[in-house]
């Protein structure tokens, strides 16, 4: 294909408008896929993406084009995912690109990731073409969402496209327009070859595929090729497009978008944001990369049954091959037993690594409630990384405890201010800005704690804005703040498990809500269990577990003895498998409803 | 073959009823007498059974060589009164070809009030044949509780059926169920009541245990049974003031009047069992008897009665009836016996049971220089207590 009739572009647009289903029009319109092979969604591989309708890796996928005067194309979409949590995979995309379209609801108008999604593009230079999707829903209001565009993003939106990707109305001008305005990629078939990885996975035949946009060169089978940051070097067994599923093909030229197989073991080796080049005749120099991702949300991850230590390791290993923003180290944890330390981009990261494990691996696991790493300076001037209760140091020797702050956009309709003010205040964030986007749209600029948003944050927002919020954050680096280790105390017995880091302000309402909740999980034993809350040696909350009342049951009949006997071992065995705090036994249960996330949907 | 001496008590299963009742885990099979067909089947049935029961009775007696010498006899179901007067002939026959009575303290029979009043004949057969005592399945005499039971009777029925029994000069037993949905304090104390006032000796008050089996354990939920705390503590304030001592976790009894074939059993006392699903124990082997009609003719026919018993038994290590002994020593006002324990198992484990019974709260123990017993408030979690010994 010449490189004058190659387009790549991406898709921008909020969770929601529609973007899958648009791009599934595109693929149907084009050919590439019959219509008969369409599922939901085809570009939503992942299970967990088609059951909540959103995108969370990106997904290349190669169209050939013939327009209406018979002239043929091949245009390259990379879909892009549109939750905050994976900015870092739109910033990528972006790069392999030289257009883009900017999906907006025709009813509910310019969201927050939008805009940043977008800006992230023109930044880099990308060609935009404003879409105006949904028109056929009774509820649109194109000319104001067009209104938005202008106002909002700051865009001409003159020449919007009017679409409807459910009825099929635009594609063809979509299509034309690509076409159109899109520029031709730049570069030099004879130049040294210089190819960007945008992602790559593990595939358990192949080893690691490296998606590529080539820059300059040829990248062919057979070619010995460098990867510039790890030098490292490989044959290349197979080049191929995505049509969608690998296709192979003999080369890949300037502006095409494919992907590489080398018999590459780990993705340590092919780093995304790489440069690829010819190992022979190496290009000068490395193409910019990413900047690296950082895990900012963390928690624990325990099998539910003990014993199945080994199958969560090997899960998390396979996972990570083609998830490289997990971390995850070994831990243990007096309470669960062995597991791991996890981190992640954000809540839905979190969550979106969960289902994979639990839907994908088959592996039942504990997770406990996220929380951030906090930086805490001694007396001594010593400064400790402290990634759980258990790291900070006895209060008399610290001096200062830094936590992560982020600077928070949300998104809403005018009549929420009041309440959405209020629920960022009872958090800690610190007023900054508001503006209003249109005379029904305002946008609110907080600073808050990051330990503050990752608890649920943006659950209450939905929940306070009836859905029609949107945010967006950025972090802003630590700040000294008066956080304060919370312990728990069963029976006088000091529980690890419990304890947690707060603001000083917070203590007595984060204890107190602490020990209620244990009461009601601890079950009664033959005597009253005093739970407490203390920070440091003073006791700031205690409630009582009252002693077992009555535990007589059944006739001991007719001289069965056997079968009470048998009821009372299994009573037993189902002890052993309690966590025994001093003289009091903890089910298990009770630690898992402790300590896994309230409310199971973060996103 | 199996070695026996010393047994202390006969139990035998009568695996029939009228009607199941909604509650029932037990083994029996409920007989259709309305027509004559049925009526026919179920002679046809019982008649069976007490070939089969002949025929196990006199297996025991060879392998005592001789006949038992028992101490008390328990004639449990299903619903023993609703054997006809002949087939009691032939069961009291049975009795006395394995048994020597020359010892007896104790004969009970369970009894429905339903049956009882249409089988009037059978209190003064009972009485002329060695029973001493009759334990009437009352459950409660609320008539709406009644209902939600199951039970065929009501409690009218139930109150002239223990005047009956009274009358007729047995000791007098009540069982009574509590806990029961939509059961509240002042229905329990009024069944409580018209019971002490009829005239027993003895009660027995169980909580209600849905069992998943059950009608009763389909239509409800734990959870949509009252709280059983109040009605037990209730029992034991009400009865005990009326003079019913509460000799154990369920029973209560005027003095002199407890069940001493049920002694026999927290006693780890040696008690033969007879007939389908029934449970025995001789010196540490815990048997049962198959739980159906059929299969407990076909090992008795096919000359495969003590290999069966052998398979299915437990055959308990001197551990594990320990800690059994001492849970069902602490079921009863006597509780475990040091002197008496240490005899039957050792120093050892009689301190380290001690042990952990002495670690719980003081107020669950009644303890003197020889005796462990529970107190009122142990009896009340008295399976909390008893788990903790299974740690052992």
């Amino acid at each position: 294909m010449k490189q004058e009739n190659i387009r790549n572009f991406c898709i921008i647009a909020h969770i929601d408008h529609g973007k899958s289903t648009l791009a599934d029009r595109l693929l149907e319109r084009t050919g590439t896929i019959a219509k008969r092979d369409m599922k939901a969604q085809i570009l939503d591989s992942l299970a967990l993406e088609r059951e909540r309708g959103i995108t969370i890796k990106l997904v290349p996928v190669r169209m050939d084009y013939k327009d209406s005067q018979g002239r043929e194309w091949v245009l390259n979409l990379i879909d892009t995912p549109g939750h905050v949590d994976f900015a870092y995979e739109v910033s990528r995309s972006l790069a392999a690109c030289e257009g883009a379209l900017l999906v907006v609801d025709a009813s509910q108008g310019v969201e927050a990731q939008t805009v940043a999604n977008a800006y992230q593009a023109i930044e880099q230079n990308l060609e935009i073409l404003p879409v105006i999707n949904k028109i056929d829903l009774p509820s649109a209001r194109p000319e104001n969402a067009a209104q938005e565009i202008q106002d909002v993003v700051g865009l001409d939106a003159s020449d919007a496209i009017l679409a409807s990707a459910k009825d099929g109305r635009g594609i063809d001008e979509i299509l034309e327009r690509i076409v159109e305005r899109v520029p031709a990629p730049k570069g030099d078939a004879n130049a040294p070859l210089q190819a960007l990885i945008f992602d790559s996975v593990y595939d358990n035949y192949r080893g690691v595929i490296c998606y590529v946009r080539v820059i300059n060169g040829v990248i062919k089978t057979g070619q010995n090729i460098l990867f510039m940051q790890t030098q490292s070097a490989y044959p290349v067994n197979e080049v191929g497009v995505f049509k969608p599923g690998f296709t192979p093909v003999d080369s890949l030229g300037p502006g095409e978008v494919g992907y590489i197989a080398a018999s590459i073991k780990t993705l340590a080796e092919a780093q995304v944001g790489d440069t690829i080049t010819d190992l022979n005749n190496p290009c000068e120099k490395a193409l910019a990369g990413y900047r690296k991702v950082k895990s900012v949300v963390f928690c624990g991850f325990y099998p539910v049954e003990r014993d199945n230590y080994p199958q969560l390791r090997d899960a998390l290993e396979k996972l990570s091959l083609n998830d490289s923003a997990v971390s995850f180290e070994p831990e243990t944890s007096e309470a669960l037993g062995f597991g791991f330390r996890c981190g992640f981009l954000g809540l839905l990261h979190m969550d979106v690594v969960r289902e994979r494990l639990r839907g994908e691996y088959d592996v039942e696991l504990v997770a406990t409630a996220p929380n951030v790493v906090y930086e805490v300076v001694t007396q001594g001037g010593e400064i400790i990384e402290a990634h759980r209760p258990s790291d900070f140091p006895d209060g008399s020797v610290i001096q200062e405890v830094r936590e992560p702050f982020i600077k928070l956009s949300v998104f809403i309709p005018a009549e929420y201010v009041g309440k959405v003010m209020q629920l960022v205040q009872d958090r800690r964030g610190t007023y900054k800005s508001m503006d209003y986007l249109t005379p029904e749209r305002v946008r609110l600029v907080y600073e808050m704690p990051l330990s503050e948003f990752i608890i649920d944050f943006h659950d209450k927002l939905k929940s306070q804005t009836r859905g029609y919020a949107s945010l967006d954050y950025e972090f802003i680096g630590l700040r000294a703040a008066e956080l304060v280790r919370v312990d728990i105390l069963v029976n006088g017995e000091a529980a690890d498990a419990f304890s947690f880091i707060c603001h000083k302000d917070q203590a007595y309402n984060r204890g107190h809500a602490a020990v209620g909740k244990l009461k009601e999980l601890i079950p009664s034993q033959l005597f009253e269990v005093p739970i407490q809350a203390s920070v440091g040696r003073r006791v700031i909350v205690r409630m009582n577990v009252k002693a077992l009342r009555k535990d007589v049951l059944a006739k001991c009949y007719g001289g069965d003895i056997t079968r009470k006997r048998k009821l009372l071992e299994k009573q037993k065995e189902g002890k052993k498998r309690m966590k025994q705090i001093g003289k009091v036994a903890i089910p298990q249960e009770a630690f898992l409803a402790f300590m896994q996330v309230d409310g199971e949907n973060n996103n | 073959m199996i070695k026996i001496k010393n047994i202390s008590g006969l139990y035998i299963h009568v695996p029939f009823c009228k009607a199941k009742c909604a509650y029932c885990d037990f083994y029996s099979i409920a007989l259709t007498s309305s027509s004559p067909d049925g009526l026919l089947n179920s002679q046809l049935e019982i008649d069976a059974w007490l070939d089969a029961l002949e025929l196990e009775a006199k297996l025991w007696r060879n392998a005592a060589g001789g006949k038992l010498k028992i101490k008390t006899l328990y004639i449990g179901g299903g619903t023993p009164s609703i054997l006809s007067l002949s087939a009691w002939q032939r069961l009291i026959k049975i009795i006395l070809s394995l048994c020597d009575l020359s010892n007896l303290r104790e004969a009970s029979v369970e009894a429905n009030p339903s049956s009882l009043i249409l089988n009037k004949d059978l209190l003064k057969f009972w009485r002329e044949n060695f029973i001493t005592r009759v334990s009437l399945g009352v459950q409660s005499l609320n008539n709406c509780e009644l209902k939600i039971l199951g039970r065929v009777h009501d409690a009218s029925m139930a109150l002239k059926a223990l005047n009956l029994i009274i009358n007729a000069n047995f000791n007098a037993s009540a069982d009574l169920i509590f806990g029961l949905p939509k059961q509240d304090l002042r229905s329990w104390h009024n069944s409580l009541k018209l019971i002490i006032n009829s005239g027993v000796r003895h009660i027995s008050a169980y909580q209600l245990t849905l069992e998943p089996h059950t009608p009763l354990g389909k239509i409800y939920k734990d959870a949509d049974l009252p709280d059983g705390y109040k009605f037990y503590r209730y029992a034991q304030w009400l009865l005990n003031h009326k003079n019913f001592a509460q000799y154990e976790i369920s029973n209560f009894a005027l003095k002199g009047y407890e069940c001493q074939h049920n002694i026999l059993y927290w006693r780890q006392e040696n008690v033969l069992a007879l007939g389908p699903a029934a449970s025995g124990y001789i010196d540490g082997l815990r048997y049962k008897n198959p739980e159906s009609l059929a299969s407990y003719y076909k090992i008795l026919r096919e000359n495969l009665y003590f290999n069966n018993i052998l398979a299915c038994a437990e055959n308990l290590d001197l551990k594990s009836r320990a800690i059994e002994c001492a849970v069902l020593n602490l079921r009863t006002r006597d509780g475990i016996s040091k002197r008496e324990f240490i005899l039957k198992f050792g120093e050892e484990l009689f301190k380290s049971i001690e042990k952990i019974l002495l670690s719980l709260p003081e107020n669950l123990f009644i303890i003197n220089k020889d005796r462990i017993a529970l107190s009122a408030a142990g009896m009340r979690v008295g399976n909390a207590i008893w788990a903790e010994l299974m740690d052992l």
